[in-house]
């Protein structure tokens, strides 16, 4: 018999069904009009504290301060001593299949994190689901988004310091921002006017609306002791750069044949065709790496071209409306072209592109996908292209005329 | 509350526990070692999901929310009167493989015990699981086997002691 049946046997003959025992919906529903854990004391408790209710009513005056929206989201809370938040960054992206019907799902770049002061602080970043940041800290994260936040959320909360700062509306939310100090930072946070929960938050470094950081709070509760996640895991190797490596990227000039594509990819390169919605083929020009002068540059990947590519954004304009689209395929990635790339791979999918645009303000819009060993970004000059090249990409195959 | 206004979640909540208070109780019975007091916890574990429904916010399903709080609730009633119950019970006598199997899995730390309860009792993947304790999947995954490591061995002892 297999273990776990012999598991499953044995807790059936150890835990009684009970089935002696009958369910009462009104009851159920009659404890939910008391207040939790309620026992004999319940009504005294609550005429006394309806009794210190009034008072501070009469000396208050909650309606003018903004204390009553800070002490629902003190409660919204919790009370439990590790403290648990998602916050979802503004950077998101579309996976498109490669085949069938057309239809978009959004991917969201989130952070889950734990705090325990006695445990440390867990974060795991993952785009798509994918994870791509996972680290353990014994020490109190900074008091900037997100980290800081959800580590002196609660506290800023109670210090008394907390102030509503207005009323606003956040996807149908009726919110109220408020302003609160973490270690000498002035964040806000827009929570829930009924219920308390925070719904974004927002800093400001400097008072520089430009580079304002926002996040919205998909999940923030706090979990009893012992509860939650503080394992950081090991992250599966992906072979993808670290990052931190300076050198220079460049392209040649001069397109190659066919073969000089495949020498360098060590397979045939992906094309469109003789042309691409309007734009002709051009050829596959090579790129290349260098890490230092010393070293001979070394090719890493190939372009197939069609029409002229427009500068990138931030760059000067290019003056042309001519549509456009470079297929980008590399054997591997190097931390001086794929900026994004811990983020980007992890996240794609097999029999999809994800159409996704970089943090750095010169990035396009672009689309990734992983076919035969070979990683593939797509650039053009309608997202429409991008996905319809995505679909259409196709190893080159002799007899095609592409030369070489 | 996002995609279920109140009146609706309150119907949503209330055909989960028609339909599944024998799982639910099964399981909090479990936690709490008793009967009465698994019963007892059922019904907090639903009353406060009725009164907090505000906060739920549709990432995941309602049942996988309502566990959390019956879980909690029955956590709550386990740690006050009778702690560590089972522990108390006879360890391995002969054709009581029953009473070692409880004694076994109360000695569990509460995460893997938790976790055990859910898997077999509540019918739950290791998804659900991990939402209801609040960890990944992956680390529901390790827990359960290692409870099952440690079970295992409980197993062939008393198996020894019956030949």
């Amino acid at each position: 018999m297999a273990e776990v049946d012999r598991l499953q046997d044995a807790l059936e003959g150890s835990y009684p069904r009970h089935e002696d025992l009958a369910g009462d919906w009104n009851d159920v529903l009659q404890r939910a009009e008391r207040s939790p854990r309620s026992s004999r004391w319940a009504l005294p408790t609550a005429l006394a504290a309806g009794a210190v209710a009034g008072l501070i009513l009469l000396l208050v005056a909650p309606w003018d301060s903004g204390t009553g929206i800070v002490e629902r989201a003190r409660a919204a809370v919790g009370d439990g001593p590790v403290v648990h938040f998602v916050l979802r960054s503004k950077i998101e992206g579309r996976l498109v299949p490669l085949e069938g019907e057309l239809r978009e799902q959004r991917v969201f770049d989130e952070t889950e994190i734990w705090w325990d002061p006695s445990r440390g602080f867990h974060e795991v970043a993952r785009f798509g689901g994918a994870p791509y940041v996972d680290a353990l800290r014994r020490s109190r994260p900074r008091p900037d988004v997100p980290s800081g936040f959800v580590a002196g959320y609660r506290e800023a909360l109670e210090s008394g310091q907390a102030k509503a700062a207005g009323d606003d509306e956040i996807g149908r939310i009726k919110v109220t921002w408020l302003r609160i100090r973490i270690g000498g930072v002035t964040l806000e946070v827009a929570v829930n006017r009924n219920s308390g929960d925070p719904v974004r938050v927002k800093y400001t470094p400097g008072g520089n609306a430009a580079v304002t950081q926002e996040q919205d709070v998909v999940l923030a509760e706090s979990l009893p002791a012992g509860v939650g996640d503080f394992s950081a895991e090991r992250l599966p190797d992906s072979g993808l750069p670290l990052g931190g490596r300076s050198g220079s990227v460049a392209r040649e000039d001069k397109p190659v044949g066919a073969k000089g594509a495949a020498a360098v990819l060590g397979q045939a390169p992906l094309w469109l065709g003789r042309e691409h919605d309007g734009a002709p083929y051009k050829g596959f020009f090579r790129t290349w790496v260098q890490f230092a002068e010393a070293q001979e540059p070394r090719f890493i990947g190939v372009d197939a071209q069609y029409g002229t590519p427009a500068p990138p954004p931030g760059f000067a304009p290019s003056g042309s409306t001519s549509p456009w689209t470079l297929v980008s395929q590399r054997r591997s990635l190097e931390p001086v072209v794929d900026l994004d790339a811990q983020r980007v791979w992890p996240a794609t999918r097999p029999g999809f592109v994800l159409v996704y645009k970089g943090r750095n303000p010169f990035s396009r819009t672009s689309g990734y996908f992983k076919r035969g060993g070979l990683y593939v970004t797509i650039t053009a000059s309608s997202r429409d292209r991008i996905i319809s090249a995505a679909r259409g990409a196709r190893p080159f195959s002799a007899g095609s005329g592409a030369g070489g | 509350m996002k995609g279920l206004n109140r009146d609706r979640m309150l119907e949503e909540i209330e055909r989960v526990y028609r339909e599944r208070f024998p799982v639910y109780l099964r399981v909090a019975a479990a936690i709490t070692g008793d009967a009465e007091l698994g019963r007892d916890a059922v019904q907090e574990g639903f009353a406060g999901a009725i009164r907090s429904r505000r906060s739920y916010r549709s990432r995941g399903p309602l049942e996988g929310w309502i566990w959390r709080a019956v879980v909690n609730a029955a956590r709550d009633r386990h740690r006050e009167p009778r702690e560590e119950r089972f522990v108390d019970e006879p360890a391995v006598t002969a054709g009581e493989e029953r009473g070692a199997l409880r004694a076994a899995i109360a000695r569990l730390p509460e995460r893997q015990r938790l976790a055990i309860f859910l898997r077999y009792f509540g019918d739950l993947d290791q998804r659900s699981i991990a939402k209801v304790l609040g960890v990944r999947p992956g680390t529901v995954a390790a827990t359960l086997h290692t409870a099952r490591e440690s079970l295992r061995s409980n197993l062939e002892e008393v198996e020894a002691w019956q030949r």
